[in-house]
This record gives structure tokens, sequence and C-alpha cells, in this order.
């Protein structure tokens, strides 16, 4: 027998299996985390029914609670931060005809992308040790600051990129200076790749474990590295709860980076 | 009247090595309320020249007045001065009657909404005033743009190559509705074009560049009857070009000899030509051909016949190997006045005869 695939020039045998493989190495162990979060015992390998008992465990639970709150307000600050600087430095390198290496500093600027993240993290601890800095979460939040910029310049220039510069000189034609020119014109169309850009940043932030571990000082845990904690002792249903929450928040920021990324 | 623009010593160069100097050193007065093309290559510097006029490029060097006061230093939006994009450069994030609108209400115009709709009515696209740029054609879309940039009452308006995106169809009614425009708001309108016909349909005077420098500034009829260098003569029309040595024959007439057996009479010599050799010029349809031999003209064989509609132009290679074209009215049945291989004279008037130095 002939099949239809066996005809197909394209169709090469064995790599529709091999991608099949990674699919469930990816995927499984986060379905099976997902699941036995909402298990009705502590076990972690067998089910034994529904329950939301260890989502209303970890939620009333002091440590998370502060560390989760903690997380919050740190991906809030350094993606607020990151953002803005990340849309200026777009707008500058985009538009301004008198700077010159452009494109290097376009590359450095998206470097860190490429550096290793522990590298980065003994060189921030170093840093903030040698100029004495101890803000408790602050350390944390400029850390996040810098590390997340990269990540929020990207959609932002790629928007940029495809942003007409002829509509900015026709707003200057039509009477608006600079400023109304950024507010009225440039912002509005840039801001799909500005949300997009706070998106990722704010997953990053959320998400991040090294550079976090190395800065963070007593009392300023953030939730991976209390889950980390955590499943040092053993995992938990608890842990799992805690895990799919953060995996939630992070599908949800990705899926709006996409959507705003994509908008017109 | 004082001139809408006048620039003198206009020059831009851009930077790079070597810098590009796209506008050499131009010279120009463009008269208020009048319909003013800048025709040339492209590459010749017509956006530049528009570009620094908006005041989107800062000049090299020279000055630049508007209604006599120099503007050279001020930013675009402290411009009375009004750009229609080539690609119209709509704002895709407001409806049409918020594009046509934006330039009033950063003036500080009341009503601007009001006027914006009367605008939008003058050019026939009253209804679509809730719709996003990105939902009308091409066409409509230029004449939002044109609507945009007319609405805050500019003095001047700057046009560059606003047809081109536009089919045929399209083109040529939007020729006579840029016309309208221009009468009935009084406009002074500088419109940017490499496309000949438009520009000699269309202005009240047209300037010819090439490579930065401005050619000739003149009326459609004598740019196209009298050509200031050969350069306007090859880009406007065609025509017939010799090189020739002048002899005098008199206060007002000459004879240009290019050989042996060719010479043309025509007007008195140039004084910029100073006795030296010049270029004899005369267009295809201002000459004649007459079958066979005759007496006074020159004479040679036909090459080459083609049939152009309205006119058929005779190739004629003349007795020493120069070539000319001669066009000429058809006849009532379209046939040819002679055939491929025939002898024939070609007849020009001294009238016809045009004499280029540059
Ligand atoms: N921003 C720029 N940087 C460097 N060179 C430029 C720049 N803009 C234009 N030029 C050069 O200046 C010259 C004139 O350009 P310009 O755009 O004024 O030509 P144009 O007459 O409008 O041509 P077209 O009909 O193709 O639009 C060209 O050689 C062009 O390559
Ligand atoms: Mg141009």
């Amino acid at each position: 027998m002939i099949r239809s695939s066996d005809r197909d020039i394209r169709w090469l045998p064995g790599f529709n299996w091999i991608t099949l493989c990674f699919f469930l190495f990816l995927y499984l162990p986060l379905i099976i985390l997902v699941i036995f979060s909402f298990n009705a015992t502590r076990s972690a390998t067998v089910w034994e029914g529904f329950s939301l008992q260890w989502y209303a465990k970890a939620f009333s639970n002091d440590d998370i609670q502060s560390a989760a709150k903690n997380s919050l307000i740190i991906a809030a600050v350094s993606t607020l931060f990151s953002t803005v600087f990340a849309t200026m430095a777009a707008i500058a390198l985009g538009r301004n005809r008198e700077i010159k290496h452009k494109t290097a500093f376009g590359g450095l600027l998206l470097l860190p992308l490429m550096i290793p993240e522990i590298v980065t993290a003994v060189a921030t601890l170093t840093f903030f040790t040698a100029i004495n800095l101890s803000w408790g979460i602050g350390n944390i939040i400029i850390a996040h600051t810098v590390f997340c910029i990269p990540f929020a310049y990207l959609p932002i220039q790629a928007r940029l990129r495809g942003l007409d510069a002829s509509l900015e000189t026709a707003a200057r034609d039509l009477y608006s200076d600079r400023k109304t020119t950024l507010r009225l014109i440039t912002l509005p169309l840039l801001a799909p790749g500005i949300f997009s850009g706070a998106m990722l940043a704010f997953i990053i932030s959320l998400d991040d474990f090294i550079i976090t571990m190395m800065v963070a000082e007593a009392g300023s845990t953030t939730l991976p590295i209390y889950i980390y904690g955590l499943v040092r002792t053993g995992v938990t249903p608890e842990v799992n709860a805690v895990s799919t929450v953060l995996l939630g928040i992070s599908v949800i920021a990705v899926l709006m980076s996409q959507w705003f990324a994509k908008k017109q | 009247m004082q001139d809408a623009i006048t620039i003198n010593g206009l020059t831009k160069s851009y930077p790079g090595t070597p810098p590009v100097r796209a506008l050499k050193g131009s010279d120009l007065s463009i008269r208020d309320n009048e319909f003013f093309t800048l025709l040339g290559p492209s590459g010749c510097g017509k956006t530049t020249l528009l570009r620094l006029i908006a005041g989107f490029e800062v000049p090299t060097d020279g000055t630049l007045k508007l209604f006599g006061e120099n503007i050279s230093k001020l930013p675009p939006e402290k411009r009375p001065v009004n750009t229609v994009f080539q690609h119209y450069s709509l704002f895709p994030h407001m409806n049409v009657l918020e594009n046509v609108a934006y330039g009033l209400l950063r003036q500080g115009k009341p009503d601007a909404r009001r006027t914006a709709q009367e605008m939008l009515d003058l050019v026939h696209l009253g209804e679509f005033a809730k719709r996003r740029p990105s939902q009308l054609s091409g066409g409509q879309q230029q004449r939002v743009a044109l609507a945009r940039a007319l609405a805050p009452h500019p003095r001047v308006l700057l046009l560059d190559e606003p047809l081109s995106a536009l089919d045929l169809k399209l083109r040529q009614s939007m020729r006579a509705e840029l016309k309208r425009l221009q009468r009935e708001t009084g406009i002074t309108f500088v419109f940017v074009t490499h496309d000949q016909e438009e520009a000699l349909s269309m202005s009240d005077r047209i300037a010819v560049m090439s490579q930065g420098e401005i050619q000739q500034v003149a009326k459609p009829a004598e740019i196209y009857e009298y050509p200031a260098t050969r350069f306007v003569a090859e880009f406007i029309g065609d025509a017939n070009f010799f090189e020739a040595t002048p002899r005098a024959s008199g206060d007002s007439a000459a004879t240009y000899h290019v050989s042996d057996s060719i010479r043309f009479a025509g007007p008195a010599m140039p004084a910029k030509a100073n006795g030296g050799k010049v270029t004899v010029m005369f267009r295809p349809e201002k000459a004649r051909i007459v079958p066979g031999r005759a007496d006074g003209g020159l004479g040679g064989t036909i090459s080459d016949i083609e049939y152009l509609g309205n006119q058929t132009e005779y190739r004629v290679t003349l007795d020493d190997g120069l070539s000319v074209a001669v066009r000429s009215e058809n006849r009532q049945d379209g046939s040819a006045l002679a055939d491929v291989g025939s002898r024939a004279t070609v007849e020009v008037d001294p009238e016809a005869i045009r004499v280029l130095v540059a």
C-alpha cells in the first residue's frame, strides 16, 4: 500500500514521531503537575478525587502570601521601569538620525539575552555589594528592571520598525510639535508593541529565579524561591497548586503579549 | 504681488561618503496662487526641495522665504505650509474625520470638526467621515489626504507625486479635481511629478530639474516650444538633435551647418554661443515629409514607419547617414504617405528650428 505521505517529496520519515516525543516530554510533566494540584489527598502519584484544598491551604499560608506579594510588587515595578526605558531606547534608536552606530547600540541592548544568566547574577551581586546597596526588594527591582529591558525592547522595536516614519512627519506638518506628535501619533501607534513588551517583562520578572536568588536579601523572598525551598523538603500538592497559579499567570501574560503584538 | 516662495542659493547635501548633493544652489520664485510644478527624473531632488520648503529637512546653505519672511529656521509645525504625501500617510488609528480635523485641532481653531466635515464634502467624501483610512480605496485615501492638508487652509500646499499610486483613469480624473481645488481655494500649489504629460496639462508654470539643478522655469507651452537646454528638450517630448556650426546671415537669422549637405536655416544665433558649436533641434511634428525628391529639403530614405493612431512617425535616414524622425497627421484612411525604402524629403521651416547652447 502506498500512503499519500510516501509520495510527498517534502515528507521526511521519523520527524513526526520525534516532534511528538518532544511535546510529550515538555507537556506531560506540566499536565501532571496541574492535575495533582487538584488531588484530594497528599499523594503526588495516585489520583483520589477532586478538591481545591491545596489552593485554599496555599492561599492562607502567610509565607506564600508574602512571597507572592513580593513577586507581584517586584514584577509590576520592574515591568513599569523596563518598559519605559525600552520604549525610550527604541524611539531614540529608531528615529533619531543623529545617533551613529545604531546597529551596535541595538545589538548591545539585546546582548543580555545571550549572556548566561548566572554570570549576570554574580556580576550584579558583586556590584551591589561593592556599592553597598541594600534596599531589600529594591535591589531585586533594580536587577529585574535591567534584566527585563531587552525583553520589553524586542516587540517595541519590531512595532516601531513597521511604523511608517512619514506618519510622524505628517503630524509635524499638521502643526504638532515633538511632544504632541509623540503623545498623539507615535505612542498610540506603538501601544500594542509596548503592551506586548510589558507582558513579556512581567513574566520574565515573575518567573526569574537565578538573579533573584543571588541578590535577594532575607525577607525579600519571591514565589519561585519559596517554591524552591519547599521542594527541597519534598513535592507537596501545595507546591503544585502554587506552581499552577504561577503557570496560569505566565500563560495569560504570554497570550496577551502575543495578542497585542498581532494587533493592528 | 508678493511671491509665495522665494529661494536663493538653496543647497542640500545629505551626509555620506561622498556627501550626496541633492540640491545645488537653486534660485526660484513661486508666485502666489499659482499651480507650480517641479518636474524631473527620479533622483533629481524634487522631494528634497519639497521637504526643505515643508521644514522636514534643514538646508545646508541658502535662504528660503515664504511671502517675504525667512522661514529657513522654522520647524515644520510653525510653517503655514501643508503636504500631501506620496503614500498619503493617513493616521491609521483615527477615522477619516479625525484625520482631516487633526491640523485644525492642533491650531486650536474653533469649529474644527465642522470645517473638517466641509472639507470632506469638498472632496466628495462627506459620507465616509466615520470610516478608518484602511477601509477606503486608494483614490479615496488620496482625497482624504488632500482634505487633511487643505483643511487648515495653508498658504502653500505641497504635493509629492500624489497621483503616482493611482491607476490611469483615476489619475486623469484627479488631475481635473486638483485643478478645481486649487482654483476654488486660491492656495498656491507646488506639485511634484516625473510625468511630463501631467506637468504640461495641469501647471501654470513648470520648473524642470536635473541632478539637483533647476534647468528652466516657464509656462508649459514655453517649456515644450522653447526648451532652454538639451536636457529639457529631451525630457519633455521627442526631438531631433544635430551638432552644428552657426554662420550668421543677418541680424535675425542664421544658417546652421551640420554637414556639407545638411544645413538648417534658423533664428539668429544665441549670444551665449559665441560662434562655437551649438545644438540644433526640432520636434518631429514640426517637420513635413514629402514623398520623392523635392527642392530645398533634406533628402533621404524612409527606414521605418510607426503608426501611432492619430499620427504616423517616419524615420528617415538622410543621405549622409544621419537619421531624423518626422510625425505627420494621419490621412482619412490612415494610410502612410510613403513606404519603407522609398525616397522622401524632409522639410523644416526656419521657425521650427531651436538653437540650444547647453
Ligand atoms: N535621506 C537621504 N540621505 C541620503 N541621500 C538622500 C536622502 N534623500 C534623498 N537622497 C538622495 O538625494 C537625491 C535626490 O533625492 P530626491 O528624493 O529629492 O529625488 P526625487 O527627485 O524626489 O526622486 P523621485 O522622483 O525618485 O522621488 C537622490 O540622489 C537621493 O538618493
Ligand atoms: Mg521624490
